[in-house]
This record gives structure tokens, C-alpha cells and sequence, in this order.
């Protein structure tokens, strides 16, 4: 806890990825390029102190296919197996967020073109026939219940029971 | 870009954030203790945070008093695309289980990485391998089930849990 969190701004080779990197984000760089292009290069690299990366393999590689020179770094105050450990637990701890289907889309529908990392077909299926709220409603007039399913196998399993046994219209959203 | 180390109470999150973390907070909090704060929070010039809600999150948690910042110059458009755009990155990459593994074995003390002991049994033990199934990335499946009422929202809820769809939310307009 008593890191100081320094910014330094090293040579883009000067840096290294891990080879032993369990993540594969092969699909993650060209949007991380997009991002670096449309909104700048925001989050520091976290390296070792033999200035290896801890975490931002992702954006190194777009940094690289960027042409950047010189990346912005801070460094990893543990040891080398702790660096393991985060390096890990990183990754981990983000795969439990999950989006908010509602704010998704209140937050799409006021972007114009933006760039978000989804696609135009995938904002369309989340934008459409979709209830644009009205604020100046008092009483509300439609009523939904978002059910999250944990694979494509039980969404279809629940859309068979909702419609077939509970007689119900529902709506299928795969974000 | 310059990083700060400002009063947790300057930093806002942003009230619509479309991205939910409450499940992260504990392995982000765990993750503080262990390891120091290693990445910023991103915020815009209003304070909005853009990146690191959890960190944020776990922070006030853990009674920080103070969290390194980083201002982006976006203006508030642009922002509310990035906060997107960053998590939407994330859902891209996936494990490469066979590296994971290897690594895994390697630290004494598995569960620092965020993985339940079933879980790397899951791992350990490929036959039982649930995880990197896919090679797709990660998506999330929803049904939207349009209710007649508040009541009959309420009924339909009941029913849906009761088949053991634990993560049901109302909406309304």
C-alpha cells in the first residue's frame, strides 16, 4: 500500500510483454487501437522492475501497431511471483462486471457515431423496439423483467418456458 | 498525462454507468490490500469517473482516503463512449487455459489469483474444464419478458426465479 504510483514515459521496446501472458486478446487489440485513436492512450502500462507487463498487454500491442514511441508506465512494487498473482487476479476480477442492458442502452442512444467497441448491427439489436423512457411520465405504462441467463442453451430454454407455458411476449438480447 | 493523488471525495461516479460491478468489489478490494492501487482511476474534468469504478468502489470500502487520478481531457460525449468502449475491450479476451494453468500451478497460494477452489479443480483437472469452453468472446445472454402490470411483473418474477433464474431485475417506464 505504500506505492507512490510514479509516472514514467518509457520506449515502447523498452517494455515486455510476458511470455508466459495466459490472456489472449487477440480481438481485444484492434478495438483498444480504436479507443487510443478516438479517446487517447489513458491508462499507464503496469510493468515490473525488470520492466516486464503486469498489466496492459493489450494496450501495449496497440500502442505498438499505433507507431508510438513511447508509452506511459507505472510500476508493480511487489515480487515477482505477486506480479504473478495480480497479473491474474486482474483479469479475474473483471470477468464478474457485467452490462446494465437499460443504461446500455439510454447511454447508445445518445452517442451519435462514437465509437464504442460495438458494432452497428450490435446497437441496433440493443437500440431496437426497445421503450424510450419518458421522463415526463408519472405513471409507468410498460413493465419488463431483464432476466439474465448463463449461456445461449438456457436463454433459449427460459424463451421456450415464457412464451410456451407462461403464454407470455418476451424479447431475446444478446450484448 | 499526469497522475494525482486527490481526495476519494472529489471523485464522482458517473450515475448511469451501464457497466455493474458489485460482484468485482471484493476480489478488487482484496487485490488493493494485497498489492497497493496500481492502476489510476480515470476521471473526466467534471470528476465523473470513466475508469475504475470497482477500484473506486473497493477503495471507499477500504476507507482510502486518497486515490491516484488521472484527468482525461475528453469532454463529456466522448467520456460516456470511452466508459463503453473500455469495458466492451475487456469482454474481447479471453483465458488461454492451458497457459493459465501452468501458471496456476506455479503460485503457492492459488486463490490469490480470483479463482474459487472449484474453479482451478476446473483447470487442474481439464476433464472437469468448464471455463475457455468458448473460443468466442464473452456475451451475455438476457430474456425481456413485457409484463401487463406491476403485479403481473411480480408474479412472472417469482415464477422465473423459481426455475432458478437467480438474476432477475424490473424495469418500467
Amino acid at each position: 500500500m505504500s506505492s507512490k504510483l510514479a509516472l514514467e514515459w518509457l520506449p515502447l521496446d523498452a517494455v515486455r510483454p510476458y511470455t508466459m501472458n495466459s490472456r489472449r486478446n487477440d480481438q481485444t487489440v484492434p478495438v483498444v487501437v480504436d479507443s487510443i485513436r478516438a479517446y487517447g492512450f489513458q491508462q499507464p502500462i503496469v510493468i515490473d522492475r525488470d520492466n516486464v507487463i503486469v498489466a496492459g498487454h493489450s494496450r501495449w500491442r496497440a500502442a505498438r501497431e499505433l507507431k508510438m514511441e513511447q508509452v506511459p508506465v507505472v510500476r508493480f512494487e511487489g515480487t515477482e511471483q505477486e506480479a504473478r498473482e495480480y497479473r491474474i487476479l486482474d483479469n479475474r476480477s473483471q470477468e464478474d462486471s457485467r452490462w446494465d442492458p437499460d443504461l446500455l442502452k439510454q447511454e447508445l442512444a445518445e452517442l451519435d457515431n462514437l465509437p464504442t467497441g460495438f458494432s452497428q448491427e450490435e446497437i441496433g439489436n440493443i437500440l431496437k423496439d426497445m421503450a424510450i423512457s419518458d421522463t415526463k411520465k408519472i405513471e409507468p405504462t410498460s413493465f419488463e423483467l431483464v432476466v439474465d441467463c448463463e449461456s445461449e442453451d438456457q436463454q433459449k430454454e427460459l424463451h421456450q418456458y415464457v412464451t410456451k407455458e407462461l403464454g407470455k411476449v418476451c424479447r431475446v438480447l444478446t450484448i | 498525462m499526469k497522475i494525482e493523488w486527490l481526495s476519494i471525495d472529489r471523485v464522482r461516479p458517473y450515475p448511469h454507468n451501464p457497466r455493474k460491478n458489485i460482484e468485482t468489489i471484493d476480489k478488487v478490494k482484496t487485490s488493493i490490500q494485497r498489492y497497493g492501487f496500481n492502476q489510476p482511476i480515470v476521471v473526466d474534468p467534471q470528476m465523473f469517473i470513466v475508469v475504475g469504478h470497482t477500484r473506486y468502489a473497493a477503495a471507499k470500502e477500504l476507507g482510502l482516503a486518497e486515490v491516484p487520478v488521472v484527468i482525461a481531457d475528453l469532454d463529456e460525449k466522448r467520456a460516456r463512449a470511452y466508459r463503453i468502449m473500455d469495458n466492451k475491450a475487456h469482454d474481447f479476451t479471453r483465458w488461454d487455459v492451458v497457459d493459465l494453468k501452468k501458471e496456476i500451478e506455479k503460485l503457492p497460494d492459488v486463490e490469490a489469483t480470483g479463482f474459487s477452489l472449484k474453479q482451478l479443480d476446473d483447470i487442474l483437472f481439464p476433464e472437469l474444464a468448464l471455463i475457455g469452453k468458448n473460443n468466442q468472446h464473452r456475451r451475455q445472454h438476457h430474456i425481456i419478458v413485457e409484463c401487463a402490470s406491476r403485479e403481473d411483473m411480480n408474479a412472472v418474477e417469482t415464477l422465473i426465479r423459481g426455475k432458478g433464474f437467480k438474476r432477475c431485475r424490473q424495469s418500467w417506464h
